[in-house]
């Protein structure tokens, strides 16, 4: 039997990174379930999908990511959250760890690192997320 | 923007000039404040995010 994939959500209110972060989460086994273009969007396709890992932008229109992650966590407080950002702030930062984020990737990263990234604590959510830890 | 204080100037009639002078400063004021907030805004590596993210793991643990 095929194993089960790893269920990503996508929110980033441009359309070129929500499809680079599709194409790495597809690259690495996973299936994109939900793609959302802003906070509020993104906020009602959690609800909806409730994917293991969620991608999200800071700056959205409607609401925030770092709004987004908060209400993420009040909804699931194990939900496996990325924050992935133009946002180069230590106050932006830690308000996302201490709300809960697994990572903080900036967008100024190239391509091949964001990737990287994502690659190198992929493994790490698969066993959390297959491995039934989570919710 | 408050705190001017000198109270307000009813119908065609112009301020004083030194009001003018006044506003100017304050803007001039702001500017720089905005300036120096920008300047002292702590930005941070991908690498620094990592050491932030390992020591919250560890308080965790």
């Amino acid at each position: 039997m095929e194993p089960r994939k790893i269920r990503v959500l996508i929110a980033d209110d441009e359309p070129h990174i929500r499809a680079l972060l599709g194409a790495f989460v597809v690259q690495l086994g996973g299936e994109v379930v939900a793609l959302a273009a802003d906070g509020e969007e993104a906020l009602r396709l959690y609800e909806q999908h409730r994917p293991d890992l969620s991608l999200l932008d800071i700056n959205m229109p409607r609401l925030a990511g770092d709004t987004v992650i908060a209400r993420i966590m009040g909804i699931n407080p194990a939900a496996l959250v990325v924050m992935l950002t133009a946002q180069d702030s230590i106050d932006s930062v830690r308000r996302c760890i201490d709300l809960g984020a697994r990572n903080y990737i900036l967008k100024s990263n190239p391509a091949e690192k964001i990737f990287e990234l994502i690659r190198d604590s992929w493994a790490e959510y698969a066993a959390e997320i297959l491995g039934g830890v989570k919710e | 923007m408050s705190g001017q204080g000198n109270g307000g100037h009813a119908g065609s009639e112009a301020p004083p000039k030194t009001e003018k002078y006044d506003l100017e400063r304050l803007m001039k004021i702001v500017e720089e404040e905005r300036a120096y907030d920008e300047s002292v805004k702590v930005r941070v590596t991908q690498e620094d995010i990592r050491r932030m993210i390992e020591k919250k793991r560890r308080k965790r643990k």
